[in-house]
């Protein structure tokens, strides 16, 4: 059984996706794109022509390109008097007055041209894929009646496809966002594309969509925005210089791409500099175009388009019997939506709620489809759904520093281990505590449990090895235990409930340590120094215990003098600069030290450090004694 | 997982089969999500090093287009030719860093490398081949990175 897919088939522009390993994905197709534009060419040779390859021959070839097909498709040729007019091919009447095309004195169904499209998308999607694409789940637009829909259907079975399901594309766009696990909630879905505006109200209950009511105006999209910058820049362009760019077919492709780049910076920024030198030229030279838009600019311009999309919203309201305090949520869908103004509107109609948009708008309809797909294959209910650890998982150590085991957003079933050792020399026993949290310092973390390790064999600090192991298993349940690699002696601690926190809980706790995080940061560094310059001082000290009167008198006195300032620098508290200063002080003298101890002994490799040898993989952080 | 009391050893046996039997077809086909995933990951992972450089060459083929234009419309031969060295500087820069200009002249029309901007009346040049280009095309790293943007010859129309 090859793959299922979800395909959103656009006015515009068309997407594809996918469920893997339980998580949809979009599928980029053989050009690069992850959307695929929703147009089919036929050349003179019969050869036909799908995509982004298809529309740049539209110009050369217009009587033969079809694009909006999905205007035409599943309806009578009388019902389409208006669209017919507004397209460069030839579109006909057959039989019970169906919608059919003519290219090249052959009769084409909107469903043969919309099958040439979904060909692609499929084809595409089984190279990106590595295998065969089979079923698929279409979605179309909640007004659509039951002629459109099967036209769809069929469209999908002229392409090979066996066609799962029709969805709606608002359905879709709610089960992107999982909210066909809510129940009795009332979704408005806000889809503002490059050529179409819908507007839908839905309800929800016992994983069952329902639309409500629909709306919208079939000719309002990203396109009108566009076109009122490039009427702005060559009105403003000819008050200045007197000449139209609109009639200089270059000069004008300059202005439509400017402005539709200008456009989506300002999503962004306040304000966008539109810079298109040599744009034309007079008796007098060359001219430039080199100007400013702002956010607020464009506004202006763009106003009355916004204020298209208020009449559709409050009639879709009013037809569902509702008012926008009944609304639970809001989804936005098409690129245009990106568009502050247009959020600022949806905000306004929707009484001041944070719409989701959190899944690309351009995307969200054929994510939807995808887990449509998946749950219909039995894949979404098959697999398991994976879970992460909200925050992170560690323990404490020298200094009440937080060592972390398991970064946050890790996916479960999980086991990390790390190395430490003890603090001091002949240390009994180790603490473990357990902590959760963002948090740099231990006590700022929560503590999940904690325990004691004992029985450590005698031996200088920074030998033993404990092993601390911490295992979450798929149900969240987490074991820390805590191993002597020596003895072989072992510690366990099981905590349940690890990873069932609540969301507020978590965000508090995640905000608080981006809020702190500098300060965090510094203190932490600090402890570091602190247990760094700790590790040196008893280095030195066995340095000097092991080479006994090998050493001068004169130089022992001196890194005995300095050893003693670092010991009650640490023990006061001293500044941490102070404690850099002494330390690298002592560092030097020890170095020398060793060095005239070798040179006394007959000529060694100077330099080398007396300290105890490290375990290779023993980490430089170390359990504070009690 | 609670059994009814009712079931005989072999019905659990059964049942047990019968869950192990799903597990393990979940558990293979999610490794076999997972290898397909690592194997697309590891292409990816060679599609972005070269995405990055190539995002930046496709905003400074802008650039290249208006030294161009620039070339068209200055009189000032000292200044042009300054120019035009500044131009070829940038412009070997980046074909080191794999640009390429796409041929479209004389070539018939293409799609998949031509963007139809109309029609221009030629008898030099046969019919469906690029008669004129109003702006480059360029590819980078063997896939196209701009289509050239072209004017197509046709028949001029005999008045009679």
């Amino acid at each position: 059984m090859g793959k299922t897919v979800g395909i959103d088939l656009g006015t515009t522009n068309s997407v594809i996706a996918v469920m893997e390993g339980g998580k949809p994905t979009v599928i980029v197709n053989t050009e690069g794109d992850r959307t695929t534009p929703s147009v089919v060419a036929f050349k003179d040779d019969g050869e036909r022509l799908a995509g982004k390859v298809a529309r740049r021959q539209s110009v050369l070839n217009p009587e033969n390109t079809l694009y909006s097909v999905k205007r035409f498709i599943g309806r009578r040729y009388s019902e389409v008097t208006d669209e017919r007019k507004l397209v460069p091919y030839k579109v006909t009447s057959g039989p019970n007055d169906a919608v059919r095309f003519d290219i090249r004195g052959k009769k084409m169904a909107p469903e043969e041209i919309s099958a040439l499209v979904l060909r692609k998308l499929v084809d595409d999607a089984a190279k990106y894929l590595g295998e065969k694409v089979t079923d698929a789940v279409i979605t179309v637009p909640a007004y659509f009646n039951d002629a459109q829909r099967s036209a769809t259907k069929d469209a999908g079975k002229i392409a090979g496809l066996n066609v799962l399901r029709i969805i709606n594309e608002p359905t879709a766009a709610a089960l992107a966002y999982g909210l066909d696990k809510k129940s009795n909630e009332t979704i408005m879905v806000f889809d503002l594309g490059g050529g179409t505006f819908d507007v839908s109200i839905l309800e929800v209950g016992d994983g069952v969509f329902e639309v409500k009511s629909t709306n919208g105006d079939t000719h309002l999209g990203g396109d009108n925005f566009d076109k009122e910058i490039v009427d702005w820049l060559a009105n403003e362009f000819k008050k200045d210089h007197g000449i139209d760019l609109r009639n200089d077919k270059q000069a004008l492709q300059r202005l439509i791409e400017a402005a539709e780049k200008a456009k989506m910076e300002l999503s962004t920024t306040l304000e966008t500099q539109i810079n298109l030198p040599f744009i034309t030229a007079d008796a007098n030279g060359p001219k430039h175009l080199d100007t400013k838009l702002t956010r607020a600019k464009f506004d202006d311009l763009t106003a009355h388009l916004v204020e298209r999309c208020r009449g559709p919203v409050k009639a879709a309201l009013a037809d569902a019997k509702l008012s926008e305090k009944d609304i639970d949520e809001v989804i936005l869908v098409g690129g245009s939506t990106r568009i502050p103004a247009v959020q600022k509107l949806v905000r306004q109609l929707t009484g001041g709620k944070d719409p989701h948009m959190g899944v690309n708008p351009d995307e969200v309809v054929a994510v939807g489809a995808a887990i449509q797909g998946g749950v219909l294959a039995g894949e979404v209910k098959d697999v398991l759904l994976l879970d992460v650890t909200p925050l992170s998982l560690g323990v404490e150590t020298l200094g009440g520093v937080m060592s972390r085991i398991i970064e946050r957003n890790t996916t479960i079933p999980v086991r990390r281990s790390q190395i430490f050792s003890t603090a001091e020399d002949s240390q009994p026993a180790v603490d473990i505590n357990v902590l959760q949290g963002e948090r740099e310092m231990a006590r700022d973390n929560r503590s999940l449990g904690q325990f004691k390790l004992d029985g450590i064999p005698a031996a200088p600090r920074g030998i033993p090895q404990i092993e601390v192991t911490f295992d979450i298993d798929a149900n969240g349940i987490l074991k820390v235990s805590a191993r002597d690699k020596g003895t072989g002696k072992e510690q366990t601690i099981t905590i349940s409930g690890s990873t069932n926190l609540n969301k507020s809980e978590i965000d508090r706790m995640v905000h608080e340590a981006e809020i702190h995080a500098a300060e965090d940061k510094k203190h932490k560094e600090e402890i570091e120094a602190r247990n760094e310059a700790d590790s040196l001082a008893y280095q030195v000290e066995r340095q000097l215990k092991d080479l006994g009167d090998k050493v001068p008198v004169h130089e022992k006195a001196r890194v005995e003098q300095l050893l003693g300032d670092l010991k009650t620098a640490l023990k006061e508290n001293a500044p941490i600069d102070r404690i850099r200063t002494l330390q690298g002080d002592l560092q030097q003298a020890a170095y020398s030290l060793s060095q005239s101890a070798y040179q006394q002994a007959g000529g060694g490799p100077a330099g080398g450090s007396a300290g105890p040898p490290h375990g290779e993989d023993v980490v430089d952080a170390e359990f504070e004694e009690k | 997982m609670s059994r009814q009391e009712s079931d005989t050893p072999q019905d659990e046996i059964l049942s047990l089969r019968k869950e192990l039997q799903e597990e393990k077809n979940r558990h293979l086909r999610t490794l076999a999500d997972f290898d397909n995933y690592r194997k697309r990951v590891e292409r990816d992972i060679e599609a972005n090093s070269t995405r990055g450089k190539k995002e930046l060459i496709k905003e400074l083929i802008a650039v290249l287009d208006n030294f161009e234009r620039a070339f068209a419309q200055i009189e000032d031969e000292q200044v042009k030719q300054g120019l035009q060295m500044v131009y070829q500087q940038l412009f070997s820069l980046l074909q080191r860093h794999g640009l390429e200009v796409i041929e479209s002249l004389g070539k018939p029309f293409d799609p998949c490398e031509h963007e139809g901007i109309g029609y221009l009346e030629n008898l030099n040049i046969l019919p469906g081949h690029v008669a004129g280009e109003l702006s480059r095309g360029y590819r980078f790293g063997g896939s196209l990175l701009r289509p050239a943007r072209v004017m197509v010859a046709k028949r001029p129309v005999r008045i009679e």
